[in-house]
Protein backbone atom coordinates (compact mmCIF):
# COMPACT_ATOMS: atom_id res chain seq x y z
CA UNK A 1 0.00 0.00 0.00
CA UNK A 2 1.49 3.57 -0.86
CA UNK A 3 2.41 5.81 1.95
CA UNK A 4 -1.03 8.36 0.87
CA UNK A 5 -3.21 4.59 1.31
CA UNK A 6 -1.61 4.26 4.66
CA UNK A 7 -2.23 7.54 5.98
CA UNK A 8 -6.04 7.11 4.95
CA UNK A 9 -6.06 4.12 6.60
CA UNK A 10 -4.87 5.45 9.58
CA UNK A 11 -6.93 8.23 9.29
CA UNK A 12 -10.39 6.35 9.21
CA UNK A 13 -9.03 4.07 11.56
CA UNK A 14 -12.06 3.81 14.47
CA UNK A 15 -10.45 5.19 17.33
CA UNK A 16 -14.17 5.28 18.72
CA UNK A 17 -14.02 1.93 18.67
CA UNK A 18 -12.87 0.31 21.87
CA UNK A 19 -11.87 -2.76 20.26
CA UNK A 20 -10.33 -1.83 17.64
CA UNK A 21 -8.28 0.89 19.84
CA UNK A 22 -7.07 -1.61 22.51
CA UNK A 23 -6.91 -4.61 20.68
CA UNK A 24 -6.23 -3.92 17.35
CA UNK A 25 -9.36 -6.03 16.98
CA UNK A 26 -10.28 -5.44 12.78
CA UNK A 27 -11.63 -8.43 11.78
CA UNK A 28 -14.48 -6.98 8.90
CA UNK A 29 -14.11 -5.01 6.22
CA UNK A 30 -16.71 -3.22 7.49
CA UNK A 31 -14.45 -2.24 11.02
CA UNK A 32 -12.16 -0.37 8.49
CA UNK A 33 -15.33 2.41 7.53
CA UNK A 34 -16.86 2.29 10.94
CA UNK A 35 -16.89 5.00 13.24
CA UNK A 36 -19.47 4.40 16.07
CA UNK A 37 -18.75 4.09 19.72
CA UNK A 38 -18.21 0.05 20.19
CA UNK A 39 -21.47 0.44 21.91
CA UNK A 40 -23.30 1.71 19.00
CA UNK A 41 -21.70 -1.62 17.04
CA UNK A 42 -24.61 -2.96 15.14
CA UNK A 43 -22.72 -6.09 14.85
CA UNK A 44 -22.38 -5.99 18.51
CA UNK A 45 -25.75 -5.29 19.09
CA UNK A 46 -26.93 -8.06 17.02
CA UNK A 47 -24.61 -10.26 19.00
CA UNK A 48 -25.63 -9.16 22.47
CA UNK A 49 -29.63 -9.32 21.60
CA UNK A 50 -29.27 -12.93 19.42
CA UNK A 51 -27.32 -14.39 22.46
CA UNK A 52 -30.31 -13.16 25.18
CA UNK A 53 -32.34 -14.42 22.75
CA UNK A 54 -31.07 -17.80 22.24
CA UNK A 55 -30.73 -17.79 26.29
CA UNK A 56 -34.78 -17.33 26.34
CA UNK A 57 -35.51 -19.39 24.22
CA UNK A 58 -33.53 -22.00 25.56
CA UNK A 59 -34.82 -21.65 29.13
CA UNK A 60 -38.33 -21.65 27.81
CA UNK A 61 -37.78 -24.74 25.74
CA UNK A 62 -36.89 -26.64 29.09
CA UNK A 63 -39.46 -25.39 31.44
CA UNK A 64 -42.07 -26.15 28.56
CA UNK A 65 -40.79 -29.26 27.11
CA UNK A 66 -38.66 -30.14 30.59
CA UNK A 67 -35.53 -31.41 28.17
CA UNK A 68 -33.40 -29.61 25.37
CA UNK A 69 -32.87 -31.65 21.93
CA UNK A 70 -29.65 -31.34 20.12
CA UNK A 71 -32.04 -30.61 16.84
CA UNK A 72 -33.36 -27.47 18.38
CA UNK A 73 -29.92 -26.45 19.67
CA UNK A 74 -28.39 -26.80 16.12
CA UNK A 75 -31.34 -24.99 14.16
CA UNK A 76 -31.30 -22.03 16.60
CA UNK A 77 -27.76 -21.65 16.25
CA UNK A 78 -27.83 -22.51 12.32
CA UNK A 79 -30.59 -19.41 12.85
CA UNK A 80 -28.58 -17.01 14.40
CA UNK A 81 -24.98 -17.81 12.29
CA UNK A 82 -27.30 -17.56 8.50
CA UNK A 83 -28.87 -13.86 10.10
CA UNK A 84 -25.42 -12.88 11.47
CA UNK A 85 -24.37 -13.67 8.00
CA UNK A 86 -26.90 -11.23 6.12
CA UNK A 87 -26.32 -9.06 8.81
CA UNK A 88 -23.05 -8.37 8.65
CA UNK A 89 -23.16 -8.26 4.83
CA UNK A 90 -25.92 -5.23 5.19
CA UNK A 91 -24.38 -3.24 7.86
CA UNK A 92 -21.02 -3.31 5.67
CA UNK A 93 -23.07 -1.99 3.20
CA UNK A 94 -24.46 0.78 5.07
CA UNK A 95 -20.97 1.90 6.97
CA UNK A 96 -19.58 1.37 3.52
CA UNK A 97 -21.82 4.05 2.22
CA UNK A 98 -21.47 6.67 5.38
CA UNK A 99 -18.33 6.69 5.66
CA UNK A 100 -18.18 7.75 1.93
CA UNK A 101 -20.73 10.23 2.50
CA UNK A 102 -18.50 11.60 5.09
CA UNK A 103 -15.57 11.23 2.75
CA UNK A 104 -17.06 13.20 0.53
CA UNK A 105 -18.86 16.17 3.01
CA UNK A 106 -14.73 16.06 3.81
CA UNK A 107 -13.02 16.49 0.30
CA UNK A 108 -15.66 19.10 -0.82
CA UNK A 109 -15.44 20.83 2.54
CA UNK A 110 -11.58 21.00 1.76
CA UNK A 111 -12.38 22.10 -1.74
CA UNK A 112 -15.20 24.85 -0.48
CA UNK A 113 -11.47 26.09 1.53
CA UNK A 114 -8.87 25.37 -0.58
CA UNK A 115 -11.54 27.15 -3.53
CA UNK A 116 -11.87 30.48 -1.12
CA UNK A 117 -8.43 30.60 -0.29
CA UNK A 118 -7.75 30.65 -4.66
CA UNK A 119 -10.64 33.13 -4.76
CA UNK A 120 -8.91 35.61 -2.30
CA UNK A 121 -5.73 34.83 -4.04
CA UNK A 122 -6.93 35.46 -7.23
CA UNK A 123 -9.27 38.35 -6.17
CA UNK A 124 -5.74 40.20 -4.55
CA UNK A 125 -3.98 39.81 -8.13
CA UNK A 126 -7.07 41.52 -9.43
CA UNK A 127 -7.38 44.06 -6.52
CA UNK A 128 -3.87 44.56 -7.29
CA UNK A 129 -4.30 45.12 -11.22
CA UNK A 130 -7.36 47.37 -10.29
CA UNK A 131 -4.60 49.41 -8.12
CA UNK A 132 -2.24 49.85 -10.81
CA UNK A 133 -5.24 50.45 -13.54
CA UNK A 134 -6.06 52.84 -11.11
CA UNK A 135 -2.33 54.35 -10.89
CA UNK A 136 -2.15 54.29 -14.54
CA UNK A 137 -5.04 56.22 -15.14
CA UNK A 138 -4.31 59.18 -13.03
CA UNK A 139 -0.52 58.91 -14.58
CA UNK A 140 -1.98 59.03 -17.92
CA UNK A 141 -4.31 62.25 -16.54
CA UNK A 142 -1.65 63.86 -15.56
CA UNK A 143 0.36 63.24 -18.78
CA UNK A 144 -3.12 63.78 -20.96
CA UNK A 145 -3.07 67.32 -18.89
CA UNK A 146 0.80 68.36 -19.57
CA UNK A 147 0.59 67.51 -23.20
CA UNK A 148 -2.49 69.73 -23.17
CA UNK A 149 -0.32 72.33 -21.10
CA UNK A 150 2.73 72.05 -23.62
CA UNK A 151 -0.06 72.53 -26.80
CA UNK A 152 -1.28 75.38 -25.46
CA UNK A 153 2.27 76.73 -24.68
CA UNK A 154 3.27 75.32 -28.29
CA UNK A 155 0.18 77.59 -29.26
CA UNK A 156 0.84 80.56 -27.61
CA UNK A 157 4.76 80.04 -28.62
CA UNK A 158 3.86 79.80 -32.78
CA UNK A 159 2.08 83.45 -31.76
CA UNK A 160 4.44 85.21 -30.29
CA UNK A 161 7.08 83.69 -32.83
CA UNK A 162 4.94 84.88 -35.60
CA UNK A 163 4.02 88.21 -34.20
CA UNK A 164 7.39 89.17 -32.38
CA UNK A 165 9.94 88.19 -36.02
CA UNK A 166 7.14 88.86 -38.60
CA UNK A 167 6.99 92.23 -37.45
CA UNK A 168 10.11 93.51 -37.51
CA UNK A 169 10.95 91.16 -40.80
CA UNK A 170 7.70 93.14 -42.67
CA UNK A 171 9.10 96.81 -41.78
CA UNK A 172 12.41 95.68 -43.30
CA UNK A 173 10.53 94.33 -45.88
CA UNK A 174 9.05 97.26 -46.59
CA UNK A 175 11.92 99.87 -46.43
CA UNK A 176 13.09 97.18 -48.90
CA UNK A 177 10.86 97.34 -51.34
CA UNK A 178 10.32 101.04 -51.63
CA UNK A 179 14.01 101.25 -51.82
CA UNK A 180 14.14 98.16 -54.88
CA UNK A 181 11.42 100.28 -56.51
CA UNK A 182 13.62 103.07 -56.57
CA UNK A 183 11.36 106.15 -54.89
CA UNK A 184 13.08 105.98 -51.21
CA UNK A 185 16.54 107.03 -50.23
CA UNK A 186 18.53 103.45 -48.51
CA UNK A 187 20.14 105.94 -45.87
CA UNK A 188 16.86 106.63 -44.52
CA UNK A 189 15.24 103.18 -43.79
CA UNK A 190 19.01 102.19 -42.54
CA UNK A 191 17.79 103.11 -39.03
CA UNK A 192 14.56 101.05 -39.45
CA UNK A 193 16.46 98.07 -40.96
CA UNK A 194 19.17 98.27 -38.00
CA UNK A 195 16.36 98.62 -35.61
CA UNK A 196 14.39 95.94 -36.82
CA UNK A 197 17.49 93.92 -36.86
CA UNK A 198 18.02 94.33 -33.16
CA UNK A 199 14.79 93.49 -32.28
CA UNK A 200 14.31 90.39 -34.19
CA UNK A 201 17.76 89.72 -32.22
CA UNK A 202 16.52 90.61 -29.35
CA UNK A 203 13.34 88.24 -29.44
CA UNK A 204 15.77 85.09 -30.38
CA UNK A 205 18.16 85.93 -27.60
CA UNK A 206 15.09 86.02 -25.16
CA UNK A 207 13.64 82.40 -26.10
CA UNK A 208 16.74 81.28 -25.69
CA UNK A 209 17.63 82.74 -22.76
CA UNK A 210 14.08 81.19 -21.58
CA UNK A 211 15.00 77.75 -23.11
CA UNK A 212 18.24 77.45 -21.38
CA UNK A 213 16.85 78.50 -18.10
CA UNK A 214 14.58 75.83 -18.40
CA UNK A 215 14.54 74.24 -14.60
CA UNK A 216 18.00 75.43 -14.13
CA UNK A 217 19.31 78.72 -12.04
CA UNK A 218 20.78 81.11 -14.12
CA UNK A 219 24.37 81.60 -14.35
CA UNK A 220 25.74 84.33 -12.92
CA UNK A 221 29.01 86.52 -13.24
CA UNK A 222 28.54 88.78 -9.91
CA UNK A 223 30.08 91.67 -8.70
CA UNK A 224 30.07 94.86 -6.62
CA UNK A 225 27.52 96.79 -8.30
CA UNK A 226 26.47 100.48 -7.12
CA UNK A 227 22.68 99.74 -7.62
CA UNK A 228 21.29 103.42 -7.15
CA UNK A 229 23.61 104.38 -10.10
CA UNK A 230 22.33 102.16 -11.82
CA UNK A 231 19.08 102.59 -11.17
CA UNK A 232 19.03 106.82 -11.48
CA UNK A 233 20.68 105.78 -15.01
CA UNK A 234 17.66 103.34 -16.29
CA UNK A 235 14.82 105.70 -15.11
CA UNK A 236 16.70 108.72 -16.88
CA UNK A 237 16.32 106.91 -20.24
CA UNK A 238 12.92 105.01 -19.30
CA UNK A 239 11.50 108.64 -19.64
CA UNK A 240 12.30 108.98 -23.19
CA UNK A 241 10.37 105.84 -24.01
CA UNK A 242 7.74 106.73 -26.07
CA UNK A 243 4.60 105.53 -23.73
CA UNK A 244 6.06 107.31 -21.06
CA UNK A 245 6.13 110.82 -23.25
CA UNK A 246 2.48 110.19 -24.71
CA UNK A 247 0.64 109.86 -21.65
CA UNK A 248 2.96 112.20 -19.70
CA UNK A 249 3.86 109.74 -17.13
CA UNK A 250 6.38 111.06 -14.11
CA UNK A 251 9.04 108.82 -13.44
CA UNK A 252 11.47 108.82 -10.34
CA UNK A 253 13.77 107.06 -8.29
CA UNK A 254 13.07 108.38 -4.21
CA UNK A 255 16.10 108.87 -1.87
CA UNK A 256 15.37 106.59 1.29
CA UNK A 257 16.64 108.20 4.89
CA UNK A 258 20.00 105.57 4.63
CA UNK A 259 22.89 105.39 2.50
CA UNK A 260 21.81 103.19 -0.22
CA UNK A 261 24.68 100.10 -0.67
CA UNK A 262 26.55 98.52 -2.88
CA UNK A 263 24.98 95.27 -3.84
CA UNK A 264 26.49 91.58 -5.00
CA UNK A 265 25.28 90.67 -8.37
CA UNK A 266 26.00 90.43 -11.96
CA UNK A 267 25.42 93.86 -13.18
CA UNK A 268 24.35 92.99 -16.82
CA UNK A 269 21.94 91.00 -15.51
CA UNK A 270 20.26 93.11 -12.75
CA UNK A 271 20.17 95.77 -14.99
CA UNK A 272 18.14 93.49 -17.53
CA UNK A 273 16.04 93.37 -14.15
CA UNK A 274 15.59 96.89 -13.36
CA UNK A 275 15.21 97.68 -17.32
CA UNK A 276 12.17 95.19 -17.39
CA UNK A 277 10.20 95.69 -14.55
CA UNK A 278 10.24 99.82 -15.35
CA UNK A 279 9.12 99.03 -19.25
CA UNK A 280 6.26 96.81 -17.38
CA UNK A 281 5.76 99.48 -15.37
CA UNK A 282 5.04 102.11 -17.89
CA UNK A 283 3.10 99.94 -20.63
CA UNK A 284 1.09 98.85 -17.98
CA UNK A 285 0.23 102.64 -16.44
CA UNK A 286 -2.12 104.89 -18.35
CA UNK A 287 -1.67 107.85 -15.97
CA UNK A 288 0.34 109.00 -12.64
CA UNK A 289 3.88 107.50 -12.45
CA UNK A 290 6.04 104.86 -11.43
CA UNK A 291 8.41 105.35 -8.74
CA UNK A 292 11.29 103.11 -7.32
CA UNK A 293 12.09 103.32 -3.64
CA UNK A 294 13.95 101.50 -1.24
CA UNK A 295 14.00 99.33 1.83
CA UNK A 296 16.67 97.34 4.02
CA UNK A 297 15.73 94.11 4.92
CA UNK A 298 18.71 92.56 7.05
CA UNK A 299 21.51 91.74 5.00
CA UNK A 300 19.29 92.64 1.62
CA UNK A 301 18.25 95.69 -0.12
CA UNK A 302 15.16 95.03 -1.02
CA UNK A 303 14.39 97.77 -4.43
CA UNK A 304 10.65 98.31 -5.23
CA UNK A 305 8.74 99.61 -8.20
CA UNK A 306 5.17 100.95 -7.54
CA UNK A 307 2.99 102.15 -10.41
CA UNK A 308 -0.64 103.52 -10.63
CA UNK A 309 -1.21 101.28 -13.32
CA UNK A 310 -3.75 98.98 -14.60
CA UNK A 311 -3.07 96.71 -11.30
CA UNK A 312 -2.90 92.93 -11.69
CA UNK A 313 -6.27 90.72 -11.77
CA UNK A 314 -6.60 87.76 -9.19
CA UNK A 315 -6.23 85.81 -12.97
CA UNK A 316 -3.11 87.08 -13.96
CA UNK A 317 -1.54 86.74 -10.24
CA UNK A 318 -1.54 83.71 -10.64
CA UNK A 319 -0.03 82.97 -14.02
CA UNK A 320 2.27 86.10 -13.97
CA UNK A 321 6.22 84.19 -13.92
CA UNK A 322 5.35 82.00 -16.10
CA UNK A 323 6.43 81.58 -19.93
CA UNK A 324 4.32 83.69 -22.74
CA UNK A 325 1.96 84.76 -20.29
CA UNK A 326 0.58 88.55 -20.49
CA UNK A 327 -1.14 90.90 -18.58
CA UNK A 328 -5.48 91.01 -19.33
CA UNK A 329 -5.58 93.28 -21.94
CA UNK A 330 -1.54 93.57 -22.49
CA UNK A 331 -1.81 92.79 -26.74
CA UNK A 332 -3.95 96.21 -26.55
CA UNK A 333 -1.22 98.09 -25.41
CA UNK A 334 2.13 96.33 -25.77
CA UNK A 335 1.69 94.39 -28.63
CA UNK A 336 5.43 93.56 -28.79
CA UNK A 337 5.97 91.80 -26.03
CA UNK A 338 7.23 88.35 -25.54
CA UNK A 339 5.84 87.27 -22.66
CA UNK A 340 9.36 86.37 -21.14
CA UNK A 341 10.10 89.53 -19.56
CA UNK A 342 8.79 88.27 -15.81
CA UNK A 343 9.95 84.76 -16.26
CA UNK A 344 13.73 85.67 -17.15
CA UNK A 345 13.04 88.53 -14.37
CA UNK A 346 12.29 85.98 -11.99
CA UNK A 347 15.25 82.99 -12.90
CA UNK A 348 17.89 86.28 -12.64
CA UNK A 349 16.30 87.39 -9.27
CA UNK A 350 16.85 83.92 -8.15
CA UNK A 351 20.06 83.25 -9.29
CA UNK A 352 21.18 86.07 -7.60
CA UNK A 353 20.10 84.61 -4.16
CA UNK A 354 17.15 87.52 -3.74
CA UNK A 355 13.32 87.07 -4.27
CA UNK A 356 10.94 88.94 -5.98
CA UNK A 357 7.62 89.54 -4.61
CA UNK A 358 4.95 91.81 -6.16
CA UNK A 359 1.44 93.51 -4.72
CA UNK A 360 -2.00 94.64 -5.87
CA UNK A 361 -4.96 95.80 -5.02
CA UNK A 362 -6.89 94.22 -8.11
CA UNK A 363 -7.63 95.75 -11.50
CA UNK A 364 -6.90 99.52 -11.34
CA UNK A 365 -5.20 99.76 -8.68
CA UNK A 366 -1.87 100.02 -9.30
CA UNK A 367 0.80 97.56 -8.82
CA UNK A 368 4.31 97.09 -7.09
CA UNK A 369 6.95 94.62 -8.10
CA UNK A 370 9.79 94.13 -5.15
CA UNK A 371 13.04 92.20 -5.48
CA UNK A 372 15.62 91.63 -2.76
CA UNK A 373 19.55 91.34 -3.65
CA UNK A 374 22.39 91.03 -1.30
CA UNK A 375 23.98 93.91 -0.16
CA UNK A 376 27.99 94.01 -1.11
CA UNK A 377 29.88 92.38 2.14
CA UNK A 378 32.74 91.37 0.96
CA UNK A 379 31.66 88.08 -1.01
CA UNK A 380 34.31 86.98 -3.30
CA UNK A 381 33.63 85.14 -6.74
CA UNK A 382 32.48 81.77 -6.20
CA UNK A 383 35.36 80.16 -9.11
CA UNK A 384 32.93 77.48 -9.80
CA UNK A 385 30.35 79.17 -10.29
CA UNK A 386 32.44 81.69 -12.35
CA UNK A 387 31.51 79.80 -16.07
CA UNK A 388 31.27 82.46 -18.84
CA UNK A 389 27.64 82.77 -19.70
CA UNK A 390 28.37 83.22 -23.54
CA UNK A 391 31.02 82.12 -25.66
CA UNK A 392 32.88 85.07 -27.67
CA UNK A 393 31.82 85.22 -31.28
CA UNK A 394 34.77 84.73 -32.99
CA UNK A 395 37.65 82.91 -31.72
CA UNK A 396 40.57 81.50 -32.82
CA UNK A 397 42.53 78.35 -31.13
CA UNK A 398 45.80 77.94 -30.40
CA UNK B 1 51.23 67.64 -51.80
CA UNK B 2 50.07 67.68 -55.83
CA UNK B 3 47.40 70.02 -55.83
CA UNK B 4 45.07 71.32 -58.99
CA UNK B 5 45.20 74.61 -60.45
CA UNK B 6 41.24 76.31 -59.88
CA UNK B 7 42.27 78.34 -56.97
CA UNK B 8 45.59 80.36 -57.58
CA UNK B 9 45.30 83.22 -55.39
CA UNK B 10 48.45 84.32 -53.79
CA UNK B 11 46.64 86.03 -51.20
CA UNK B 12 44.40 83.21 -50.00
CA UNK B 13 42.28 80.00 -51.11
CA UNK B 14 38.69 79.24 -49.27
CA UNK B 15 36.83 76.17 -49.95
CA UNK B 16 33.12 77.43 -48.57
CA UNK B 17 31.09 74.67 -47.36
CA UNK B 18 26.88 76.18 -46.83
CA UNK B 19 24.19 75.26 -48.24
CA UNK B 20 22.43 78.55 -47.42
CA UNK B 21 22.85 80.33 -51.35
CA UNK B 22 22.11 83.98 -49.94
CA UNK B 23 25.07 83.69 -47.63
CA UNK B 24 27.30 82.26 -50.48
CA UNK B 25 26.73 84.81 -52.52
CA UNK B 26 27.45 87.27 -50.14
CA UNK B 27 30.61 85.88 -49.25
CA UNK B 28 31.84 85.38 -52.37
CA UNK B 29 31.48 89.03 -53.50
CA UNK B 30 33.47 89.72 -49.97
CA UNK B 31 36.21 87.87 -50.68
CA UNK B 32 36.66 88.20 -54.07
CA UNK B 33 36.56 91.38 -53.55
CA UNK B 34 39.40 91.03 -50.49
CA UNK B 35 41.24 88.86 -53.88
CA UNK B 36 40.44 85.60 -52.60
CA UNK B 37 40.33 82.36 -54.89
CA UNK B 38 36.59 81.15 -53.56
CA UNK B 39 35.39 78.10 -54.14
CA UNK B 40 31.50 76.12 -52.41
CA UNK B 41 29.91 73.17 -52.26
CA UNK B 42 26.84 72.18 -50.31
CA UNK B 43 27.91 68.55 -50.53
CA UNK B 44 29.99 66.78 -47.78
CA UNK B 45 32.00 64.11 -50.02
CA UNK B 46 32.08 66.95 -53.05
CA UNK B 47 33.76 69.00 -50.29
CA UNK B 48 35.86 66.28 -48.78
CA UNK B 49 37.24 66.01 -52.45
CA UNK B 50 38.19 69.70 -53.57
CA UNK B 51 39.57 69.65 -50.31
CA UNK B 52 42.20 67.19 -50.54
CA UNK B 53 42.93 68.08 -54.55
CA UNK B 54 43.14 71.90 -54.16
CA UNK B 55 44.74 72.02 -51.07
CA UNK B 56 43.00 75.46 -49.84
CA UNK B 57 44.37 77.92 -47.30
CA UNK B 58 41.20 77.36 -45.36
CA UNK B 59 37.75 75.91 -44.97
CA UNK B 60 34.95 78.02 -43.68
CA UNK B 61 32.44 75.04 -42.47
CA UNK B 62 28.82 75.54 -41.47
CA UNK B 63 27.72 73.00 -39.11
CA UNK B 64 24.27 72.19 -40.36
CA UNK B 65 23.84 71.55 -43.59
CA UNK B 66 20.39 69.69 -44.46
CA UNK B 67 21.11 65.68 -46.17
CA UNK B 68 19.93 65.58 -49.54
CA UNK B 69 16.59 63.91 -48.82
CA UNK B 70 16.00 67.13 -46.56
CA UNK B 71 17.06 65.95 -42.92
CA UNK B 72 18.46 67.68 -40.66
CA UNK B 73 21.46 66.99 -40.50
CA UNK B 74 25.21 68.78 -38.43
CA UNK B 75 26.96 67.39 -41.44
CA UNK B 76 29.62 69.64 -40.72
CA UNK B 77 31.00 67.34 -37.99
CA UNK B 78 31.20 64.55 -40.69
CA UNK B 79 33.00 66.72 -42.54
CA UNK B 80 35.96 68.06 -39.38
CA UNK B 81 36.13 64.56 -38.63
CA UNK B 82 37.09 63.09 -42.19
CA UNK B 83 39.12 66.05 -43.20
CA UNK B 84 41.15 65.42 -39.98
CA UNK B 85 41.69 61.70 -40.37
CA UNK B 86 42.40 61.90 -43.80
CA UNK B 87 46.37 62.64 -43.36
CA UNK B 88 46.51 64.76 -46.68
CA UNK B 89 44.08 66.97 -45.39
CA UNK B 90 44.78 67.17 -41.18
CA UNK B 91 46.73 69.97 -42.05
CA UNK B 92 44.30 72.13 -43.62
CA UNK B 93 42.92 75.22 -41.05
CA UNK B 94 39.14 74.29 -40.99
CA UNK B 95 37.11 77.37 -39.50
CA UNK B 96 33.98 76.65 -38.18
CA UNK B 97 31.08 79.09 -39.35
CA UNK B 98 28.09 78.39 -37.60
CA UNK B 99 24.76 79.65 -35.80
CA UNK B 100 25.00 77.47 -33.26
CA UNK B 101 26.92 78.90 -30.08
CA UNK B 102 26.64 76.91 -26.82
CA UNK B 103 29.42 76.00 -25.08
CA UNK B 104 29.50 72.41 -26.02
CA UNK B 105 29.78 73.15 -29.64
CA UNK B 106 32.91 75.12 -29.39
CA UNK B 107 34.44 72.90 -27.03
CA UNK B 108 33.80 69.78 -29.32
CA UNK B 109 35.31 71.94 -32.53
CA UNK B 110 38.13 72.84 -30.56
CA UNK B 111 38.70 68.95 -29.68
CA UNK B 112 38.11 67.98 -33.00
CA UNK B 113 40.62 69.81 -34.08
CA UNK B 114 39.41 73.19 -35.62
CA UNK B 115 41.17 76.35 -36.52
CA UNK B 116 38.74 78.62 -35.54
CA UNK B 117 34.97 79.30 -34.38
CA UNK B 118 33.21 82.08 -36.08
CA UNK B 119 29.77 82.70 -34.54
CA UNK B 120 27.73 83.64 -37.72
CA UNK B 121 25.08 85.25 -36.51
CA UNK B 122 27.03 88.21 -34.73
CA UNK B 123 29.81 88.23 -37.05
CA UNK B 124 29.42 90.73 -39.86
CA UNK B 125 31.10 90.31 -43.34
CA UNK B 126 34.86 92.56 -42.29
CA UNK B 127 35.02 90.56 -38.79
CA UNK B 128 34.77 87.17 -40.82
CA UNK B 129 37.53 88.42 -43.40
CA UNK B 130 39.66 89.36 -40.93
CA UNK B 131 39.59 86.22 -38.91
CA UNK B 132 40.25 84.06 -42.08
CA UNK B 133 43.12 86.56 -43.04
CA UNK B 134 44.30 86.01 -39.13
CA UNK B 135 43.69 82.31 -39.11
CA UNK B 136 46.02 81.65 -42.48
CA UNK B 137 48.78 83.96 -41.40
CA UNK B 138 48.93 81.85 -38.29
CA UNK B 139 49.03 78.59 -40.11
CA UNK B 140 51.48 79.70 -42.48
CA UNK B 141 53.66 80.95 -39.72
CA UNK B 142 53.27 77.19 -38.00
CA UNK B 143 54.09 75.85 -41.00
CA UNK B 144 57.10 77.88 -41.58
CA UNK B 145 58.21 77.07 -38.46
CA UNK B 146 58.03 73.25 -39.50
CA UNK B 147 59.46 72.98 -42.60
CA UNK B 148 62.52 75.26 -42.17
CA UNK B 149 64.71 72.40 -40.25
CA UNK B 150 63.73 69.90 -43.20
CA UNK B 151 65.57 72.91 -45.81
CA UNK B 152 68.62 72.71 -43.75
CA UNK B 153 68.81 68.91 -43.82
Amino acid sequence: MDKLGEKIERKYLNLNCWLVKNLGYSPYKRCQHCRFKFRNCLFLQYQVISSILVVIFLATFFIVEGKITMLVVSMIFTLVIVYGYFFNRSTEKIVEANFSQAKAKEALAELTKNLKQQVVEQTKDITKKNKDLEKNNKELEIKNQLNQELLAMKSDFLRVVNHQLNTPISIMRGYFSMIKEGDYKPEKALPFVEAGLDRINQVVADFLDAYELEGERMRMKPERVDIATVIDKMVEEKKNLQYAKERKLTISAEKPDFEIPNVWCDIKRITDVISNLLDNAVFYTYKGGVVVFYELVGDYLKINVKDTGNGITEEDKKKLFQKFTRGTGASGMHPDGSGLGLYIVKKIIEGSGGEITFASDGAGKGATFSFTIPVYANQQVDKMRDVVTRENKIEIFN
Amino acid sequence: MVRTNVLQSKVGRIIFIEDEKALVDIYHDVFEKEGYDFMTTDNIQIGLTITEFEQPDAVLLDIIIPKPENTVAEQGYDYLKAVKENPKTKNVPIIVFTNLDTPQDHKKCREMGAAAYLFKRDCTPKEVTDAVAEVIKRDKEKKAKFSKPQEVV
